[in-house]
């Protein structure tokens, strides 16, 4: 009778594991076949080095940008002013590397600085002014945006050190710009983080359940204060790319990355850990992402296209994953 | 004079008869109190009435039609019923005014409201309950009290109102309060009994609802008891006493368990006693108490819902902010006011809430997940987590603690509650802690969990653990707590032990002390 039972809840498990891994690689394998349909369509012009050179290799600003804004949805809170935030660390960099002349390693040290300052004010909004983070940091993206504007008198910034330059984009590494593989060590490190660490784990505790969180022992206000710093200070690391990859800096250009950077962010929580922001997924959404823009655009779709097609995948990943909960809190049930 | 009579009401869930041929009789210009033991049919009968619930069985005469309850329509074309809960049902942010019109707003589909011809006659139901407050003002920035009357208020207001708008005769109208009085002092009860006596004299009638034998004895004319979904009386209250009463709802004369002679408790040395001394929540609503604890006991906490028993656990755990008090033990002194959770936990203190999904577990994550975040167990590197080591803690867990899931990587929402209240006492043992604070253990339990858990209790304060279990179960305190203080309105009236010969208080003790004795200083 057991032995019967135990091989019963045995090939249960293997079809479980079976369709669970099915669904954590879901979107490479939509992935997959994007790039087919593309190549199909546009052998000559999608299929070619350059193109996956540029999707991959020029993007690192959105990949690195969208691992920092996990790290506070992850913990529960939004970060609006991510965007705001790499445009004005680009400015700070600009602006002391440039127009001051700093040296390239400090200028950018004191941009990440920088950027952490802007996550500890977000910090304080949210945690000590008791103001919904959603709100808080809409305002402080409109303070940060007329500051960047202000700090350039609204023009671009040029006349960075070269060094920037070819530390990002002119470097190549199998075929690729090198920020594509500081995009990818980042995720890694965030990876290792969320998963092997105790701070990582408070961390998901935190965004699960605030209040199970507090009277689990977790400092609840200081995970959450340490999410917006990070998140930040890793902002003003994509600023930083961004000044590299462009080799100038723009007071507007930059906060065009809201968008994308949730899109990618709520994408990538449909995959490989479901149901959790996670950097994986994250980084395979950027560049699903961008793999779907520039296949349009190669198509001749105008550029309105962008728009269109990152908020829809932010809504359609949002309604996705509603689905998914539902479905599995009834499976759930079913089995019990 | 109207005269509501509800006759044959019958009910039956699954196995347990609810209510068997009950009979209730309202008439204008009395205050009938319906009283019972959790579990007698009281809150079905009370549903009933609300006609909130249709009962298998049951007509109502309504000075001499008679309907069917099966047929609602028909029986609220004759008898208009309002109720006013517990909760109170005001929304917290919005005015008086506008509390009062949320019934009509929701229900019609007018398009203007005449703010002024309102907010004067809210002001008439106000003045006529004595509440002083402006129809203006936001609910939250009134007392207490004020808030039971304009509760009080808008329920009158919805049975007259339909009347004073046809103009003509009205209804028969019966006002239910169900144990509204849980959060009033004694001296806030008695001016409700005037206002209560105002409603009935406007031909209404009322019937009230609670466990107080005290407020029944202050506020009510007539009675119905309810013991096992039969009424067992139906009477007026004129010459029953309080342990008369209290025999009527237990079935059991109180004589028998009030003078029971107490054993004595084991002496522990006076140092290692958790000494607790003047322990207040912030608001008020809970102390200022002190009492003891020592390793090795079960101490229960209980009393009426409201009562404040059970704001114990997580004021001395430093969850609450604001509370004041101290304790002592293992030769410190832990200050509450500056106490917080992640302290506490570090002093051997552990805590497991009353709200298994809102408080205690994550239910997306698994089991080895939720017992990782308290575990002193697997000596875990915090740079380098093993989730080998949490896995087979986590299997571990489930096995000593008997929980059905298919291995330690199960969610906690596919549990059922029982099974999740195991892995939540794990959790708060997985700390390892020298005094465990337990809010509502076994809260929508089955039985087996029930005694799994309660064994577990006894085993952990054999072991030498102080325990405080503060729970309105009695049943269940009667199966591990060697002690109980009862609690009312935020102080501690009673302290109970167990008769002689016998490890635990006895249930009936506890219920007894729960609905008679009450306190005399008021605590805010």
């Amino acid at each position: 009778m057991s032995t019967v039972e135990s091989t019963e809840t045995k090939t249960k498990r293997g079809m479980y594991s079976y369709l669970e891994t099915g669904e954590r690689v879901w979107l490479l394998v939509v992935w997959v076949i994007v790039i087919a349909v593309f190549g199909g369509l546009r052998p000559h012009t999608f299929m070619t080095v350059n193109t996956f050179s540029g999707m991959f290799g020029l993007n690192a600003t959105l990949a690195i940008l969208a691992l920092g804004l996990i790290i506070v949805l992850r913990v529960g809170d939004f970060d609006l002013s991510l965007a705001a935030t790499l445009v004005v660390t680009s400015e700070v960099l600009g602006t002391l590397n440039a127009v001051d002349h700093m040296a390239l390693v400090p200028a950018i040290l004191l941009a990440i600085l920088c950027g952490g300052l802007i996550g500890a004010v977000n910090a304080f909004l949210v945690l000590f002014l008791k103001i919904d983070s959603f709100i808080a940091t809409l305002g402080m993206g409109s303070v940060l945006s007329g500051i960047a504007l202000w700090i350039t008198t609204g023009g671009e910034l040029t006349g960075l050190s070269q060094n920037l330059v070819n530390g990002v984009v002119n470097q190549h590494l199998w075929g690729l710009s090198i920020e594509f593989y500081y995009s990818l060590i980042l995720m890694v490190i965030l990876w290792y983080v969320f998963r092997y660490t105790a701070i990582g784990r408070r961390m998901l505790f935190t965004g699960k359940n605030r209040e199970v969180a507090r009277l689990s022992g977790v400092r609840v206000s200081r995970v959450r204060a340490g999410a917006f710093i990070a998140g930040g200070m890793i902002a003003a690391v994509a600023g930083t790319i961004y000044a590299g990859t462009s080799g100038t800096t723009n007071p507007e250009a930059g906060l065009v990355y809201l968008l994308p950077a949730y899109a990618a962010a709520f994408l990538g929580a449909t995959c490989i850990d479901i149901g959790d922001f996670n950097p994986i997924g994250t980084v395979v959404s950027v560049y699903f992402l961008v793999t779907g823009v520039t296949g349009l655009a190669i198509l001749g779709v105008g550029n309105y296209v962008q728009d269109i097609f990152y908020g829809a995948a932010l809504i359609l990943s949002v309604a996705g994953s509603q689905y998914l909960a539902r479905t599995k809190a009834r499976r759930a049930l079913v089995s019990a | 004079m109207n005269t509501v009579s509800l006759s044959n009401v019958s009910q039956r869930f699954g196995a347990v008869q609810a209510l068997n041929q009950v009979g209730l009789t309202l008439r204008s210009s009395e205050v009938r109190a319906l009283i019972g033991a959790n579990g007698s049919g009281k809150s079905t009968l009370v549903k009933v009435v609300a006609g909130f619930h249709i009962p298998d069985d049951g007509q109502v005469d309504v000075n001499g039609e008679v309907r069917e309850l099966s047929d609602p329509r028909a029986v609220s074309e004759l008898w208009k019923v309002a109720i006013v809960h517990q909760d109170l049902g005001l929304i917290d942010g919005l005015s008086v005014l506008e509390n009062f019109l949320l019934s009509d707003l929701s229900q019609n589909g007018s398009t203007r409201i005449d703010w002024r011809e309102k907010s004067k006659l809210v002001k008439k139901y106000l003045t006529r309950f004595g509440v002083k407050a402006s129809p203006y003002r936001k609910i939250n920035g009134c007392s207490r009290v004020d808030r039971a009357l304009i509760a009080l208020a808008r329920a009158v207001w919805e049975i007259e109102k339909d009347a004073e708008k046809e103009g003509g005769e009205s209804k028969p109208a019966t006002l239910i309060l169900d144990e509204i009085t849980a959060f009033l002092t004694i001296e806030e009860v008695q001016f409700l009994k005037g206002v209560i006596q105002d409603i009935v004299k406007h031909g209404h009638s009322v019937l009230f609802v609670s466990h107080d034998l005290d407020e029944i004895l202050t506020l009510a004319d007539q009675i119905t008891v309810l013991r096992d979904g039969v009424v067992v009386a139906d009477q007026p209250i004129e010459g029953v006493s309080k342990d008369q009463l209290f025999t009527l709802i237990a079935g059991r004369s109180a004589d028998e368990f009030k003078t029971v002679p107490t054993a004595d408790i084991a002496n522990v040395g006076e140092g290692a006693r958790v000494q607790v001394s003047a322990l207040a929540a912030g608001d008020g609503f809970m102390g200022p108490v002190n009492f003891e604890v020592s390793p090795g006991e079960v101490l229960g906490l209980t009393g009426l819902v409201g009562s404040g028993y059970e704001r114990v656990p997580y004021v001395m755990f430093g969850a609450e902010k604001g509370s004041t008090g101290t304790y002592t033990f293992n030769q410190r002194t832990i200050d509450v006011a500056r106490l917080d959770p992640p302290t506490a936990i570090q002093l051997g203190v552990a805590l497991v809430p009353g709200n298994r999904n809102a408080q205690g577990l994550w239910g997306d994550l698994t089991i080895a997940e939720n017992l990782s975040v308290a575990d002193r167990e697997s000596r875990l590197n915090p740079w380098l987590l093993s989730w080998r080591k949490l896995w087979n803690r986590g299997e571990q867990i489930v096995r000593e603690y008997a929980v059905k899931a298919e291995s330690a990587h199960t969610r906690i929402r596919t549990l059922s509650g029982g099974n999740a209240q195991r892995v939540l006492l794990a959790k708060g043992m997985a700390a390892k802690p020298s005094i465990l604070l337990l809010h509502e253990p076994v809260q929508g339990v089955d039985v087996g969990s029930r005694s799994h858990i309660a064994s577990v209790i006894l085993d952990r304060a054999a072991g030498g653990i102080a325990i405080v279990v503060a729970s309105s179960d009695h049943e269940f305190l009667a199966q591990v707590a060697s002690r109980v203080l009862v609690f009312s309105r935020g102080q501690i009236v009673e302290q109970l032990k167990p008769p002689a010969g016998l490890p635990f208080v006895d249930k009936d003790q506890m219920v007894y002390a729960c609905q008679t004795k009450v306190a005399t200083v008021v605590s805010q």
